[in-house]
């Protein structure tokens, strides 16, 4: 239901705005601007006010919370594993178009919502791609906004320490480990370093 | 002079045709130079449908992700470039415009709608969307066109849209965390925390310098609260231009978050200005 909302606020949008075309010149056109106006004004006024999205009408809330010593800062790393058993943190970009926080976003969440046989989809499909990625790395290719564009490609907007070292043999399988730490004892003394997706070959 | 007045006032002022002119260009560029680097985007239909477990069906549906086959939305994806395109050399430019808006529509949501699009909302498309789509419904000005009220509300609510992307940021920090979350304290410990993730090259210089974490406190507040201003005065709009990028530079180098609706910045010169200067010159 939020979702049917959300596309009917889009089409009256869109509704709206095409009556304007329609109109004729004068009092009738400016009519349907004014419509229009209120519009956008009230419903992008409505999602600022309440923060509750619908996109492309956003409140643009991103980094709102208060940041204290005892703030817990999570982060989940994907590595490849060489036949040789050794780790290689994988490029951001190893997912593209899925951006490596949004992988991570996926993969704290998602599996537990899967069955065994779609958890291992899931996973032999993600090393197909990160395998595609080192191969491309490897040639001397580049991944996702450089592609085309070089240097000049525009960034994710988190920008994560890119990795482009990769091994020139195929990786054997992926691992992925999430780690949990507050503020105040630092990435360092990280305790709770636990194994999310089991090594999968 | 009553409400209805200043309304009138505000949205339909005589402009320079030179604004929507420009607006047409600066956004059909940004959004043409986020699309050619994210050249993957289409691939996203060869991923399994088990990725889509927390997106259900309802999410991608509203922005028209049916399960396309590949090389339809690889057609879809060129279609949107050469679009763009000619929205920004302005051939049929109404029709470029809302062609371009509405596959920007379906295509920006790629890159996030498996997290349920957390932040959609940075990926420098937002604006685009809607501003491509606002071009299409508003009168195509020509170069020679005087100054008219039909230039002046899109371009208006353009700049309106652009400056809200600073002031709504505000009121949920305020919502949040409340004034607390303009302390040197809180910027000391924002620094730390995203130095863990992104490595941003300032962040520990800046996180051990209580003077520095206030400023970027305080300046925070004062560009976010004094975005609104920049819609009804130039002269505030050439003073936010320079604050606005140095906060963005500074952000990248204490957290590492990047901004990529910059170029957008160039919304907010002075257009009509320098299309009635450049035509007393002419």
């Amino acid at each position: 239901m939020p979702e049917l909302l959300r596309l009917g606020s889009f089409l009256a949008f869109l509704v709206l705005g095409l009556r304007i075309r329609r109109a004729a010149a004068g009092a009738d056109r400016r009519r349907a601007v004014h419509r229009f106006l209120a519009y956008v004004l009230v419903l992008e006024g409505a999602v600022g006010l309440s923060q509750v999205d619908d996109w492309p009408f956003t409140s643009h809330t991103i980094a709102v919370g208060h940041a204290r010593a005892d703030s817990s800062v999570c982060r989940t790393e994907i590595v490849g594993v060489d036949e040789g058993g050794r780790e290689w943190p994988l490029d951001p970009y190893s997912f593209t178009p899925v951006y490596h926080s949004i992988l991570q976003y996926w993969l704290e969440q998602a599996p537990a919502r899967l069955d065994e046989a779609q958890n291992r989809r899931a996973a032999s499909f993600l090393l197909r791609r990160a395998e595609e990625s080192r191969a491309r790395l490897s040639e001397g290719g580049a991944l996702g906004p450089e592609r085309i564009l070089g240097r000049a490609g525009a960034p994710y907007w988190l920008l994560l320490p890119r990795a482009r070292e990769v091994p020139a043999a195929p990786y054997a399988a992926l691992r992925a480990y999430s780690t949990c730490w507050t503020l105040a004892e630092g990435p360092d003394t990280a305790r709770s370093r636990r194994l999310i997706l089991e090594e999968h070959r | 002079m009553t409400a209805a007045a200043l309304w009138d006032r505000f949205w339909f002022r005589p402009a320079h045709p030179l604004c929507l002119r420009a607006a047409r260009v600066i956004v059909a560029a940004q959004a043409l130079w986020i699309v050619l680097s994210r050249p993957d985007l289409p691939d996203l239909a060869r991923w399994p449908s088990v990725f889509f477990v927390l997106a259900g069906r309802a999410l991608p549906a509203r922005f028209f992700i049916f399960g396309l086959p590949v090389a339809v939305e690889w057609g879809l994806f060129m279609l949107l470039a050469a679009a763009l395109l000619a929205a920004l050399l302005g051939l049929r430019p109404r029709i470029a415009c809302f062609v371009s808006a509405l596959l920007l529509y379906h295509f920006a949501p790629f890159e996030e709608v498996i997290a349920r699009l957390p932040h959609t909302a940075f990926g420098g498309l937002t604006l685009p969307v809607l501003a491509l789509f606002v071009l299409s419904f508003a009168e195509t000005p020509s170069r020679r066109d005087p100054p008219s009220a039909e230039y002046r509300w899109p371009f208006a609510l353009l700049q309106l849209l652009f400056v809200l992307s600073y002031f709504f940021p505000l009121l949920a920090k305020l919502r949040f965390s409340g004034w607390g979350w303009f302390t040197a304290d809180n910027i000391h410990y924002y620094a730390l925390g995203n130095f863990a993730i992104t490595g941003a090259p300032l962040a520990q210089w800046a996180a051990q310098r209580p003077l520095v974490c206030q400023a970027i406190a305080w300046g925070t507040l004062l560009l976010e609260g004094a975005a609104p201003l920049v819609v009804l005065s130039p002269a505030a709009s050439m003073a936010f231009i320079p604050a606005a990028l140095a906060f963005h530079i500074g952000i990248v180098l204490v957290i590492g978050y990047f901004f990529p609706s910059l170029p957008l910045l160039l919304l907010l010169l002075d257009w009509d200005r320098i299309g009635r200067s450049r035509d007393r010159r002419a």
